[in-house]
């Protein structure tokens, strides 16, 4: 059934309000209600899109449409189960992001606060857009609009360094994001629509083998972008260089995981998973998610920086929910939706600590950490626990998307898959838990760092001796650490994504009949 | 005594800025501020009219046709009006309207010239005369006149603008004669084999008319006529200086609208009054074709080898007036309706954007992209109003030029010409360079602007301590441009489909 409400549409429009109200009076007003706009958006929206839950899990849908955006085209929103799961985690992590901001941007003393805020209202508008939009062309403006609004954040230090990131991620995102919008013209004109469908609205055998091809690279390579499936990754580490917030908020909630989701859209509900496997397309975008997630396990061990380890961790597990949905199998997309969950709480957690070692005592390189749980134990415990998540240990909820999957690549029989995905747990063991050790580990540098901890807890927060982070920034840690626990244990907890992901791929597989 | 003003209103649209024009100097006389409130009050009046007439044409679906002096056609001289002039009416003096205000803070500050100033607003308000004339006219000759007009009161308004104006000017001059001569001779061509000027009647008479090479020709004239006009690629040669030199306050109306209207007056002619059956149209919709693809592409590369701000936007605009040019050449619904969208989002970009270049020479005298570092501190609304044209410029969503380009990109698909989207493409992503690379010099630059380099340079003699922004005369067209771009973007289908849908089909 479908419910018309105007809640999708506000849920999009919450943030980019408070954006407006940032920009407008952010300078002029203390940085306690700049931040106090921020937050209450971030509760308004996270409410919004909550509240809708009970009616999606019950199998109706909201849909709300402004308008004719293009002749035949509207600017409409629905709100089904897959969308459901992707606003759900972005506006709760937006919630947590805004306070580890505030206790971050704070603590560091950071310039350009109130633009910086105001970005990141824009890219929460942008992603709720993203995951409500009824039909492609709406997903493609919020999907611009994303890459547009993240730039100012990439670029936030200003200096050379960040211009040259900036330069090459707008150079990834837009060439893709100009090849999308080729596609979505080309498949609206030959197919006569773009909603999207679950099963997807484009027949096997309408169009050539090669041109559907095309068709399917040119979409797709707008969601591998963004969601680092290498060869084209390169902009991620680089955007590194902006502060830990946002690549918490690139790597876990809102750009790569646009692109995961934009490849979830194309595949399921615009090719449908008959479509995408008779033109091949399947197979191919398998096969660069297989060599994505080898590759960015090898290169995550031989970093020595904690946030571009994570950065590479972040590209391979991307590619894990990539390959999760090319392997086509109803298990097999649970699990790839879930891990948008799993991943998403798992990866913040470790950002939030990597962010809150940074500011806490000014250390950047895994080598130079060692003996650090001494100093700041709750951090670290948090760390290591997300590492575990991470890596699938049963008990997390990184284990119950990864189980999926394989469950899924097993019963469509592809041997090869299973290997690939065990494989990867045990990487990603291996270059997180070395982390986990150096934290745990002795060392004889504990006196520098607690020497340093002390000069920087003295020159930011004034607490003298202060040991672990400020509670603006431990706070939100523990919380997304606890939540991946809780959604290891039980996935059903809270809003219940994983009966939505469940959902939503038996809506794929109904409506493409010949999915395994 | 209602109805009679209503049913004059397509005159009166010309003839309230020929009072204006004619007025101004003698206003001036009296009280030196007079005859310039006098242009900006009957600019906006005819805006308001230009609704109206806009509002009676979609409501009727029809046409409105007004002879002048009660003549009749084919022998007297007809203004006809549809969607789409109709539109083109409202976007003309609605510009015109906005730069009048834009300008009155500049002539302010030359206080010693009280009739330079009014020469300025009667010359910028003849522009205007000549801009509404060519997109009301139904008769061939009648558009040549106005042509002229639009024309001359360029050559003044580019010549009284900086140092080289004069020099831009005079080539303008040059070139914009032959451009005019051409257009000359094609009409002459056509009148010598039906006897008419009247574009309705040419449309109905050509159709008997079986001397092929002498049509062929005429449009072959058109074709260069038009391309100087609009400066289109290779005809452009005028274009860059006289845009980057003219007087700052009027540049947004020369380099936003000055180029439009003679896009516009192709269509007429060559899907208005050419039969599209006829055996030569594909190979000139291809040469135009061509010149599109080739400007677009040499209008992109070029803007970024350029440092002054003026350049950068005289280059792009040539990129721009191929993808109208483009819309042209596909030649179907969406393509036509895409191009006739893209001349209003692009007037509009334009115009705002050389609002912004004005500002920045107002205020300290910018002339170079270098010298935006920090700016934004300074004027953050002229700065805000830039970002949002620059995006729409390169066409992201939602703004105005994303949707002109998605019609345009359906319109080449449907005929099968991929080339015209890949086209499209690159020249998105080479104005991407450009426009990124202003933003990084604004937001990311050495602070440069604290005090302008020598006084002569700008124009405001005000304090410049703390937030500088332009005056209210200058922040309200800036920020109307960009909100109009946001209200276009969001709005585009009830253009295409309530206003321009009747008149496109009509012609196919």
């Amino acid at each position: 059934m479908t419910i018309l409400s105007i809640k999708p549409f506000l849920a999009v429009v919450i943030s980019l309000l408070a954006a407006l109200l940032i920009l407008f009076f952010g300078n002029n007003v203390r940085p306690n209600v700049r931040e106090g706009i921020t937050l209450s958006a971030a509760v308004i929206k996270a409410v919004l899109v909550f509240s809708m839950v009970p009616a999606v899990l019950a199998g109706n849908e909201y849909y709300f449409c402004l308008w004719e955006i293009v002749d035949g085209v509207e600017l409409a929103f629905r709100t089904d189960a897959a969308g459901m799961i992707f606003a759900c985690v972005a506006s709760g992590l937006w919630i947590v992001t805004s306070v580890y901001s505030i206790g971050y941007m704070r603590g560091h003393h950071e310039k350009n606060q109130t633009g910086y805020f105001a970005a990141f209202a824009v890219c929460l508008s942008s992603t709720i857009g993203i995951s409500f939009a009824a039909n492609l062309l709406t997903f493609f403006i919020f999907y611009e609009m994303l890459t547009v609004a993240t730039y100012p954040l990439v670029v936030h230090y200003r200096d050379d360094k960040a211009r040259a990131s900036g330069r090459k991620y707008l150079a990834y995102t837009l060439i893709s994001g100009q090849l999308f919008f080729a596609a979505v013209a080309a498949v609206y004109v030959i197919y006569g629509t773009c909603e999207f469908k679950a099963g997807g609205f484009i027949d096997p055998g309408s169009v050539s083998t090669g041109l559907m091809l095309m068709l399917f690279l040119l979409m797709i390579g707008g969601g591998a972008v963004k969601a680092g499936i290498m060869p084209l990754h390169g902009w991620l580490p680089s955007a590194m260089v902006a502060p830990t917030p946002v690549s918490a908020l690139l790597h876990a909630v809102a750009v790569v995981k646009a692109g995961a989701f934009c490849v979830l859209r194309v595949v399921c509900y615009v090719f449908g998973p008959e479509a995408a496997g008779w033109c091949g397309a399947d197979k191919i975008l398998a096969w660069f998610a297989v060599a994505t997630i080898l590759l960015s396990s090898f290169i995550a061990m031989r970093k020595d920086n904690l946030k571009a380890r994570l950065a590479f961790s972040t590209i391979g597990q991307l590619s894990y929910i990539v390959l999760g949905i090319s392997v086509l199998a109803p298990y097999s997309i649970t699990g790839a939706m879930f891990h948008i969950v799993a991943h998403a709480f798992l990866k913040i957690t470790l950002f939030m600590c990597a962010g809150a070692i940074y500011v806490t005592t000014g250390l950047s390189e895994i080598s130079t950490m060692g003996g650090l749980a001494k100093k700041m134990p709750v951090t670290c415990a948090c760390f290591g626990l997300a590492s575990l998540g991470i890596a699938g240990l049963p008990l997390l909820a990184g284990f119950v998307s990864k189980f999926n999957i394989i469950r899924g690549a097993l019963i469509a029989g592809k041997p090869l898959f299973v290997a690939v995905l065990v494989a990867a747990a045990l990487l990603a063991l291996s270059y997180l838990i070395p982390v986990v050790r150096v934290f745990f580990g002795k060392s004889d540098r504990s006196a520098e760092i607690s020497g340093h901890a002390q000069t920087v807890g003295e020159k930011y927060g004034g607490h003298a001796g202060y040991n672990d982070a400020a509670p603006a920034m431990l706070i939100p840690i523990v919380i997304t650490a606890v939540v991946s626990l809780v959604l290891g244990i039980m996935p059903d907890a809270g809003p219940h994504l994983y009966d939505l992901a469940v959902i939503a791929a038996e809506s794929i597989s109904g409506g493409g009949g010949a999915i395994v | 005594m209602n109805l009679f003003f209503i049913s004059h209103i397509p005159v009166l649209i010309v003839v309230i800025p020929l009072c204006a024009a004619v007025l101004c100097p003698l206003l001036s006389r009296l009280s030196p501020s007079l005859g310039k409130r006098t242009v900006i009050v009957f600019l906006f009046v005819v805006f308001v009219l230009s609704l109206i007439q806009l509002a009676g044409i979609v409501q009727s679906g029809e046409a409105v046709h007004y002879y002048l002096g009660g003549w009749e056609p084919p022998y007297g001289v007809e203004f006809v009006i549809d969607g789409v002039n109709g539109i083109i009416i409202v976007l003309v003096s609605f510009i015109g309207a906005m730069t009048a205000l834009f300008s009155s803070p500049f002539e302010e500050a030359d206080k010693n010239a009280p009739f330079k100033s009014a020469g300025y607003y009667s010359i910028l308000c003849f522009l205007v005369i000549g801009l509404l004339g060519i997109a009301s006219t139904g008769d061939a000759f009648n558009l040549y006149v106005f042509m002229e007009i639009v024309a001359l009161s360029g050559y003044g308004l580019i010549a009284i603008g900086e140092e080289k104006g004069p020099i831009a000017a005079f080539r303008y001059l040059l070139t914009g004669t032959i451009g005019a001569s051409m257009y000359l001779l094609g009409i002459g061509f056509l009148y010598s084999a039906t006897g008419t000027l009247n574009m309705a009647d040419l449309a109905v008479r050509l159709q008997r008319v079986d001397n092929l090479p002498l049509i062929a020709i005429a449009m072959a004239c058109l074709i260069v006529g038009f391309g100087i006009k609009m400066a289109l690629f290779p005809l452009h040669g005028w274009q860059p200086a006289a845009h980057s030199y003219a007087h700052p306050a009027a540049d947004p109306m020369i380099a936003g609208v000055m180029i439009k209207i003679p896009a516009y007056a192709m269509f007429r002619f060559f899907f208005c009054i050419f039969d599209s059956s006829l055996p030569m149209m594909k190979t000139i919709f291809n040469i135009i074709g061509i010149m599109a693809v080739l400007g677009i592409l040499y209008g992109s590369l070029k803007a970024l080898r350029y440092d002054k701000y003026n350049k950068i936007l005289a280059y792009s605009s040539i990129g721009q007036v191929g993808y109208i040019a483009l819309g042209f050449a596909i030649g179907n619904f969406y393509g036509i309706a895409g191009a006739v969208f893209h001349i209003l989002s692009h007037a509009f970009m334009k115009t705002g954007l050389f609002y912004t270049s004005a500002a920045f020479k107002y205020r300290y005298g910018i002339h170079y992209t270098d010298r935006l570092g920090q700016v934004y501190r300074k004027m953050p609304v002229t700065c805000g109003a830039l970002v949002v044209l620059a995006l729409s410029m390169i066409g992201l969503p939602p703004f105005a030029g994303f949707f002109g380009k998605w019609y345009l990109a359906l319109g080449a698909i449907q005929n099968g010409q991929y080339l015209y989207v890949a086209v499209l493409i690159i020249s998105s992503l080479l104005s991407a360079i450009y426009f990124f690379r202003i933003f990084e010099k604004m937001f990311m630059g050495e602070k440069t602007v604290s005090e302008p380099a020598a006084p002569e340079e700008y124009y405001g003699y005000g304090k410049l301590t703390g937030k500088t922004e332009v005056p209210l005369q200058m922040l309200i067209p800036i920020v109307s441009a960009a909100l109009m771009i946001i209200a276009l973007g969001l709005g585009n289908s009830f253009i295409v489909n309530g206003i321009l849908r009747t008149t496109i089909m009509e012609v196919l």
